[in-house]
């Protein structure tokens, strides 16, 4: 009887426990905040939250020309930092997807970016990128180039920090693609054969179209975390130098944490939550728009 | 060791003393004299930062606990995160917190506003709390005025307070039979003196932003600028000007490339790594130069007082001080810990581990005067610069995003925006941040 | 023309390598550059210019990452908390992947995803009130559930993928066969998607490993985790290079064995088997 009333409603009961857990873990973060965009607040003991209606969402819309430029800053940041990630994971997968001798080894140390402490990996970099000191500046030198400034200058911040995003996260699409890769049929690939395709024709045609629904959701997880990049940019140049690098993740904590704006702050994180929706709507329609 | 036996020895004095003194004086129905072991069995939970005086304080925790048989754990993390930690307790009244260590360059007056400090006034005045060997008055006037607000309460005791001072390489200034700079009409000559890049640069600051407004200061007061006056901001001030543009033009010219973003880490390891002649900064930077696992120049620094100028002459000052949480459960056993962490034994410690201090008397001890951990000439500088000391930063709510107002205009002068029209801008901004928020 | 096969074959060989060694380059070198800054005495770890191979060796980083802080401990609490999330993560998870994949539920997708879109620092503060008043601070259970927000999200929408590849008539032919849902999820699609598992299952227990924000605010003293070591590092007036470059190795290395252990599973060429009719 029992069996028979699980199998019915089997497509309810395998997601419900995550789909509730994720539920009660989500619902009083996004009540609390929601709620707490509407008032003004230094988290004093003293004082309650004040209601101020719209205000916040009007300054972040027109008020708050930092703001704007923390959005630019962030889409562009994530659009240079993916779309490296994505075409370097997707050449490594293709490069280690066979058999050779020191696989397992060499995958293993291919992830390895991605496992170590991102603040570790950070501090790590600072001191590689000092201008006088640094192994970066070294190696440049001995290659006859010229030294570079990498995070310490308004011009080339924002790129010194997307090298340490590419450096840190390709192997996560890397990882994935060479899971989906493992994955694929056998057949479409001697049917090609026997048709006389060659490899990059086999590659556009066959692979590329298989691993797009896998690709597209380590793009999708990619591009969420990039828009929300904080650690290596806080510990790097704190948003520096002079906001060159600040994006709105960096420029919400400094809001709640540094200046205290409660209320403020958690308007920037629903403007950062609508934008980061916004961008997974529109990966989420790609994925589903895969033609055979 | 020397610690322990000498509160001991205290505390059998006190006890002898007030045994003596029993029948003589008129003692209310439940006076109880002085005792360490008033709240034996409590237990304590305190939110540390990750600073040279904890460092040495940790060490000595263990005393306090068989001193008073209080149970205490505590948590050490780097200054933004334990702020981080105290905001997300505070605002969930959590009561987690008994102690904290308070930098109140930047919390002083925004915590005084949210409620977070109890008020230590009754404590110190209340003879059952405060061991009569604690001496109030033992502080320096610059140490208490720092820990008081505006009402006149007290929000902390005093535990290290931070002078700037003029960092300089003897190897490289005594072939030239140059001397410390008196004044900054000097300092910019001797600079550029010392200039010989790829080699040396000639002087290094803090350019990152926030970062730099500790120490923009050393320039600005000596030029007679400063933040606020009578409670409005004065940051386009001729002096202001003059001073931003003193300051962005030695790290233009004399500093290495990249300076525009260089925190302490960066200035001090260039400095450390003797690829710079001089450095203004924390005096407390001084205990790694003088490490040989750490330092290329070590014994090669000479410590002076900064320079003057037409403004006057002064040493920008930042102060940190134990302090009790509003919410704490515990209020009066924490004082206890604060008060023990901030006592003349413990303060001694500090001093001998190279860590100055907000007592007078600590620094005439003969402990400390037998085995200086630092070469004489930084005693002397640090207690002159004392003598000089003025809080570096306004004290006002916002002070934070005050720093980062001035420190992105500090920033885009030194890539070479025009220093009045950078700070006409940031005028603008802080004195709005000052309606904002101050009243 | 059989020399000028084998010929291209070595060339072809030689160039693979070639190039494997030139994608590998950045990551070897940060990392030895990590490894050799934990060996350095502090002086040479900003000297210039800087050495790469003759450098004197110091085990002084090592000694002070176990004498200034209960490592173990922390190592403990940090492998507790991200096995605990990835082991309740594809628990849930997996499931929760085959039925939307199956029963294209796409809605309950986009309600996890925005677990994950939620800027981190919104979590905070309501989080810690509601651990509070359920008692779970310095718990493992506040730790895990925090860091499944995390971890969930991923393991599902990729395993999602994974499982949409699974073909729709080797389950039609079992559940028309008698085996219920829960028997095709076990027996038919979950083999078929192992490489997805191994990858999620070791993403998850990463993101875990590595997590600063959520160890710090609900972890207190019992349970704090290995980033908070790294942290810690950094002190009001220096960089304690060679600590921290050793606890950032030592922070590494279990994460390593965990993935060269798993990395065995996912195998190339793994066919779906044809359907026998």
């Amino acid at each position: 009887m029992l069996t028979r009333w699980a199998h019915r409603h089997a497509q309810w009961l395998f997601p419900a426990p995550a789909v509730l857990l994720v539920a009660v873990l989500i619902v009083y973060p996004i009540a609390y905040t929601g709620w707490m965009s509407f008032h003004e607040w230094s988290a004093s003991s003293l004082s309650p939250p004040r209601f101020v209606g719209a205000a916040n969402y009007t300054k972040i819309l027109v008020g708050d020309a930092r703001f704007r430029e923390a959005v630019g800053r962030t889409i562009y940041f994530t659009l240079v930092a993916v779309a490296a990630e994505t075409l370097l994971g997707v050449a490594m997968a293709l490069l280690f997807n066979r058999e050779f001798w020191g696989r397992g080894l060499l995958r293993t140390l291919a992830i390895l970016p991605m496992v170590a402490t991102p603040t570790a990996i950070a501090l790590v970099f600072v001191m590689m990128y000092h201008p006088t000191l640094g192994v970066a500046n070294y190696v440049l030198s001995v290659v006859g180039l010229a030294p570079f400034r990498w995070t310490y200058s308004s011009q080339t911040a924002l790129y010194a920090l997307a090298l340490v995003d590419i450096w840190q996260w390709t192997p996560l699409i890397m990882l994935i693609a060479l899971a989906g890769l493992a994955s694929l049929p056998r057949e479409p690939y001697e049917a090609a054969r026997l048709d006389g395709a060659s490899p990059l024709q086999a590659f556009w045609h066959i692979t590329l179209p298989l691993l797009r629904p896998a690709l597209v959701v380590a793009i999708l997880f990619r591009a969420i975390d990039a828009l929300k990049t904080f650690d290596i940019i806080f510990v790097m140049t704190q948003g520096g130098p002079a906001n060159a690098s600040e994006t709105i993740n960096i420029l919400l904590f400094n809001q709640a944490f540094s200046y205290f704006n409660m209320g403020y702050a958690a308007s920037m994180a629903v403007a950062l939550f609508a934008l980061v929706m916004g961008a997974s709507l529109l990966l989420i329609k790609v994925r589903r728009s895969t033609t055979w | 060791m020397t610690a322990r036996r000498s509160t001991r020895r205290t505390f059998l004095k006190t006890v002898a003393a007030a045994a003596a003194a029993g029948p003589f004086v008129s003692t209310p129905a439940r006076a109880q004299g002085f005792t360490w072991k008033r709240f034996q069995g409590k237990e304590l939970f305190l939110l540390l930062t990750k600073h040279p005086f904890i460092e040495v304080l940790e060490k000595h925790i263990p005393e306090f606990e068989s001193l008073s048989g209080m149970k205490v754990k505590w948590e050490t993390l780097p200054e933004i995160q334990a702020r981080q930690k105290m905001t997300v307790e505070m605002t969930a009244n959590s009561g987690g917190i008994d102690a904290f260590f308070t930098s109140l360059h930047v919390e002083k007056k925004r915590f005084w506003k949210a409620g977070w400090y109890h008020p230590l006034n009754k404590f110190l005045d209340d003879k059952s709390l405060t061991s009569p060997e604690f001496d109030w008055n033992d502080f320096t006037p610059g140490a208490k005025a720092g820990v008081t607000q505006p009402d006149g309460s007290i929000s902390a005791l005093a535990a290290f307070v931070d002078a700037n001072v003029f960092f300089y390489r003897k190897d490289l200034f005594g072939p030239k039979g140059l001397t410390p700079p008196k004044t900054l009409a000097d300092l910019e000559p001797l600079v550029q003196k010392l200039h010989a890049p790829p080699s040396t640069y000639g002087i290094v600051l803090r350019g990152l932003k926030n970062a730099n407004a500790t120490q923009y200061p050393t320039i600005l007061f000596p030029m007679g600028g400063t933040y606020l006056k009578d409670g409005k901001a004065v940051l386009d001030s001729k002096e202001q000007v003059a001073a931003l543009d003193l300051y962005t033009k030695l790290l233009r010219q004399y500093a290495p490339p990249g300076v525009v973003n260089f925190n302490w880490y960066e200035c001090s390891a260039s400095f450390m790594q003797g690829q710079v002649a001089i450095y203004m900064d924390g005096v407390n930077f001084a205990s790694q130069f003088e490490d040989a696992a750490k330092s290329k120049v070590v014994g090669k620094i000479g410590y002076a007082v900064l320079p003057s100028g037409p403004g006057g002459h002064f040493s920008p000052i930042y102060i940190t001080g134990m302090a009790v949480n509003a919410q704490s459960r515990n209020k009066e056993a924490a004082y206890l810990f604060t008060q023990w962490a901030t006592s003349k034994p413990n303060m001694v410690h500090e001093l001998m581990a190279g860590v100055g201090v907000g007592r007078t008397s600590t620094w005439d001890n003969p402990e400390v005067k037998a085995k200086p951990k630092m070469p004489a000439d930084w005693y002397q500088a640090y207690q002159a610069s004392l003598k000089i000391g003025r809080q570096g930063l306004p004290e006002i709510v916002g002070v934070t995003e005050y720093r980062d107002i001035i420190g992105v205009a500090i920033q885009k002068a030194i890539e070479g925006a025009p220093p009045a029209q950078v700070l006409a801008q940031a005028q603008k901004d802080f004195q709005d941040l000052l309606n904002r928020t101050e009243n | 023309m059989r020399g000028g096969g084998a010929r291209r074959r070595l060339l072809s060989t030689a160039g693979f390598y070639a190039l494997a060694v030139v994608f590998m380059l950045p990551t070897v070198f940060v990392f030895y550059w990590m490894v050799t800054l934990s060996l350095k005495p502090q002086i040479e770890a900003t000297a210039y210019p800087p050495s790469f191979v003759r450098f004197s060796i110091t085990a002084a980083g090592y000694r002070e990452v176990f004498t200034k802080y209960p490592f173990f401990l922390y190592t403990w609490n940090s492998l507790v908390v991200a096995t605990g999330c990835t082991v309740l993560g594809l628990a849930v998870g997996l499931p929760a992947a085959y039925s939307i994949a199956h029963w294209r539920q796409q809605r309950l997708a986009i309600v996890i995803l925005v677990a994950r879109i939620i800027p981190g620092i919104a979590y905070l503060i309501p989080w810690y009130i509601f651990f509070r008043s359920l008692r779970m601070v310095d718990t493992y259970g506040a730790l895990i559930l925090s860091h499944l927000i995390v971890g969930l999200p991923i393991i599902i929408w990729v395993m999602i993928s994974f499982f949409e590849d699974v073909p729709a008539d080797l389950e039609d032919a079992a559940l028309i066969d008698g085996c219920t849902h829960l028997g095709v999820f076990w027996r038919i699609a979950l083999p078929l998607v192992k490489p997805g598992v191994v990858a999620t299952g070791i993403l998850s227990f990463v993101f875990s490993w590595n997590n600063f924000l959520f160890s710090v605010i609900p972890a207190a003293w019992k349970t704090r985790t290995l980033p908070i070591a790294v942290y810690n590092m950094i002190s009001y007036e220096e960089i304690n290079w060679g600590t921290l470059a050793a606890a950032a190795t030592l922070i590494t290395l279990p994460v390593l064995l965990v993935a060269l252990l798993a990395q065995r599973h996912i195998v190339t060429g793994l066919t779906f088997g044809a359907v026998k009719q």
